[in-house]
């Protein structure tokens, strides 16, 4: 098992800049995941990590090692792919078996190191089943235990849940995550699904167009986004957006646009760097949005639909004008389309500069 | 037949089909009325997407009737019944532009000509589904979700007898799914035909939905609004569809405490309001939501006692997995603490959020009262 660090790392494809001077560092045991919509680099990161694409700039260490020039074989990288990549006429033993048989370890040293891996990922009692007759889910576990049998420097997950129904998705979450921390191999995942980076990763790499944008903890990113691509990223429903300025009335700040007035309560106020200013982007979770029916809040609205789903419930509100705004309540409810509620936020409101999308609250 | 701008509800009654010896569909009755949406959910392999042929006239039912607008449409093959699909795989013409693809249906010798013209009618919904700038492209050019767009497009510019959309917004990433799954919701509404929803995700069902039918196993287990079958599943099938995470669900059996029935299982027994009902000694299965479960420090009175299994921070909540002597339990928590693996924590149930299914039947017995 080793820590990882990429110093200063580029791709380009012609003229393309897949990935732009990443700097980003695992330390050994970590899951580390790389996330970001489809282009921003991740997969082209990974592929760099894993050896099957070269670097064109920068370096990539192990350990502190230099690894940039050993081919993909000596690295002792494991993969776990979207599709599993199984041998398909062989038995769940003989698969988690494979990698050690090429590798000419002995037969009872692998016997037992199968068996730990078999009851790590309990898969025990179908350990003689063939892999087709297991479902989806099954079945990455044993591409998982495959990966595991080797004692690889680092396990690589590409997507490994994006072809699993939904509810094998929660499941085979939750055991990867447990697998990785009883394991404590140093891991890397990638993918563009937040909840899933959320749900197993110790630390979560967000990349937009070849940039880095933040890395940090979950917590971090739900709490104290960078910037607003981050900020849009992270969460589900995604975080409302609102285009406000900042002025200052009667000795306060007052946040006010897009149909929304707010004044900072004390413990918010003393976050606010900002003085009076416009281009201002106000950013608030839709489960920090408080919906009374009663007058005298930060805003008015009218519900324009709702969506159940089950102990929540996503109400879609028309505020002043065209802006809308997401709120989170607990459910079932009682709104309907067409309701007159009113609004206030708490203190967990975020605030960035419209222009370069940073955020502009201190910690 | 119905025929121009004619168009009422559907009927399905006692649709059955085999296919060889497996049984696809068996007794499956229900009606959707004009301007409802009825989401069609149910696990990979239930008998949706086979449902949905029966009802597009793609596949003839071996029992049963299918009405549109009241009129027996049976055998009408589909090109008679003005359905608007969207297909799971799609089905676009490959050699066509994404704007020829979305036209179409408009340009049929049959179609029905509207006082708009094409572009007219096309432009607003490109626009909806964020694939305007797309439209001269083919669909070879384009990622799984721009194309499953132009799926929806082509549907949402017709005026049909009904819209029939299997897995309509499944390949769309997370954010735009949730964007368009209102916009799209709000524009059926609209019509004055029936929608059909197909999705195996439970969520999505009770998001998009008036009303929800869930099929088991070729069978109809349960029909009604969102709310109905969220605070009443009539089956475990149900109950294991619908949640984020879904209901727990313990096996034990009634048994008598000095204080009425009580439930039992291996690692706990619970006195909960819905047993009052309930025959001793019968065996049952006990839902439990995880938003109605509570942790507690390991030696609190009063707690069944567990280890902590995984935990997975969402920011507003975690979920907590839990392992017990009956196996494992989801707790939906506020609290953002991080629990290491294999620590030892309390558990308290929620009495009055119990649900009693049936152990035998597999059927509800006692809902929750609602909260």
């Amino acid at each position: 098992m080793a820590s990882l660090r990429f110093a200063a790392v580029w791709k380009r494809y012609g003229t393309v800049e897949a990935v732009r001077d990443l700097n980003l560092s695992c330390p050994q045991g970590e899951m580390l995941a790389l996330l970001g919509p489809s282009g921003c680099g991740k997969s082209t990161t990974l592929k760099m990590l894993a050896g099957i694409e070269d670097l064109s700039e920068g370096e990539i260490y192990f350990d502190g090692e230099p690894v940039s020039q050993l081919a993909p074989g000596t690295r002792n990288i494991a993969m776990v792919f979207e599709d599993y990549a199984l041998y398909p006429r062989m038995t769940v033993r003989e698969n988690i078996a494979f990698p050690l048989r090429v590798r000419g370890v002995s037969r009872a040293e692998a016997s037992e190191r199968i068996e730990q891996v078999l009851a790590l990922l309990q898969l025990t009692k179908v350990a003689d089943e063939n892999v087709r007759r297991l479902s989806g889910g099954a079945q990455q576990r044993v591409s998982i235990g495959r990966a595991l049998v080797r004692d690889p420097r680092v396990i690589l997950l590409d997507e490994p849940l994006s072809h699993l129904d939904a509810d094998q998705k929660v499941q085979l979450r939750t055991e990867i995550k447990r697998l990785q921390k009883l394991s404590r191999v140093t891991s890397i995942l990638v993918t563009h699904d937040q909840t899933e980076a959320t749900a197993m990763a110790d630390r979560i790499a967000v990349m937009a167009d070849g940039v880095l944008q933040q890395v940090g903890s979950p917590e971090d990113l739900y709490e104290r986004p960078a910037n607003l691509f981050v900020a849009g990223f992270i969460g589900e429903p995604p975080m409302n957006l609102i285009p406000v300025e900042a002025r200052a009335q009667a000795g306060d700040i007052v946040l006010a646009g897009g149909g929304v007035s707010i004044t900072p309560g004390e413990r918010m106020g003393a976050r606010l760097k900002v003085h009076a200013r416009p281009d201002l982007i106000l950013g608030v979770r839709p489960e920090h949005v408080a919906v009374n029916a009663s007058a005298g809040e930060e805003a008015s609205a009218e519900i324009r639909y709702r969506e159940p789903r089950g102990d929540a419930e996503i109400l879609t509100l028309a505020l002043s004008g065209e802006n809308t705004l997401i709120v989170e309540v607990p459910g079932p409810s009682a709104y309907r389309p067409g309701d007159a509620v009113f609004l206030s936020f708490s203190d967990r409101v975020h605030l960035f500069d419209a222009h370069s999308g940073r955020n502009v609250m201190a910690a | 037949m119905p025929t121009g701008a004619i168009s009422q509800g559907l009927g399905l009654s006692g649709i059955g089909k085999r296919f060889g010896e497996t049984r696809a569909l068996e007794d499956v009755s229900l009606a959707v009325a004009a301007g409802e949406i009825l989401a069609l959910t149910g696990p990979s392999g239930s008998g949706k997407t086979t449902l949905c042929r029966i009802i597009g006239g793609l596949e003839q039912p071996d029992a049963g009737v299918v009405t549109l607008g009241g009129l027996d449409v049976t055998p009408a093959p589909c090109g008679r019944r003005r359905v608007a699909f969207v297909f799971e795989s799609y089905a676009l013409y490959p050699q066509l532009s994404v704007f020829d693809n979305v036209a179409s249906p408009l340009r049929a010798p049959n179609a029905e000509r509207g006082p708009q013209r094409i572009e007219g009618r096309i432009a607003p919904v490109l626009e909806l589904l964020e694939i305007a700038h797309l439209a001269r492209r083919l669909p070879g050019e384009l990622s799984g979700g721009q194309k499953q767009r132009v799926a929806l497009a082509r549907a949402l510019v017709q005026s049909p007898s009904l819209f029939l959309l299997d897995e309509p917004i499944a390949h769309l990433d997370a954010k735009l799914r949730h964007k368009l799954r209102g916009e799209v919701r709000r524009r059926l509404k609209e019509r004055p035909c029936p929608t059909i929803w197909a999705t195996p995700d439970g969520l999505e069902a009770l998001s998009i939905a008036d009303r929800i039918a869930v099929i088991h196993d070729g069978r109809l287990e349960q029909i009604g609004t969102p709310e109905e079958v969220w605070l009443r599943p009539a089956s475990l099938q149900v109950a294991r569809l619908l949640g984020d995470p879904p209901m727990n669900l313990i096996s034990g059996r009634v048994t008598g405490g000095a204080n009425g029935p009580l439930f039992e299982c291996a690692s706990f027994s619970l006195s909960a309001p819905a047993l009052s009902r309930m025959r001793r000694e019968q065996e049952v299965v006990l839902g439990v939501r995880p938003d109605m479960i509570a942790l507690h420090a390991p030696d609190a009175r009063g707690t069944m006692q567990g280890e902590i299994y995984s935990h997975e921070p969402f920011g507003k909540y975690a979920i907590v997995t839990v392992r017990h002597r009956d196996g494992l339990i989801k707790v939906k928590s506020g609290s953002s603490e991080q629990l290491p693996i294999g620590a030892p924590v309390g558990l308290t149930i929620d009495h009055g959020s119990a649900t009693i299914f049936d152990a035998r039947t597999k059927r509800l017995v006692v809902s929750a009262p609602p909260a």
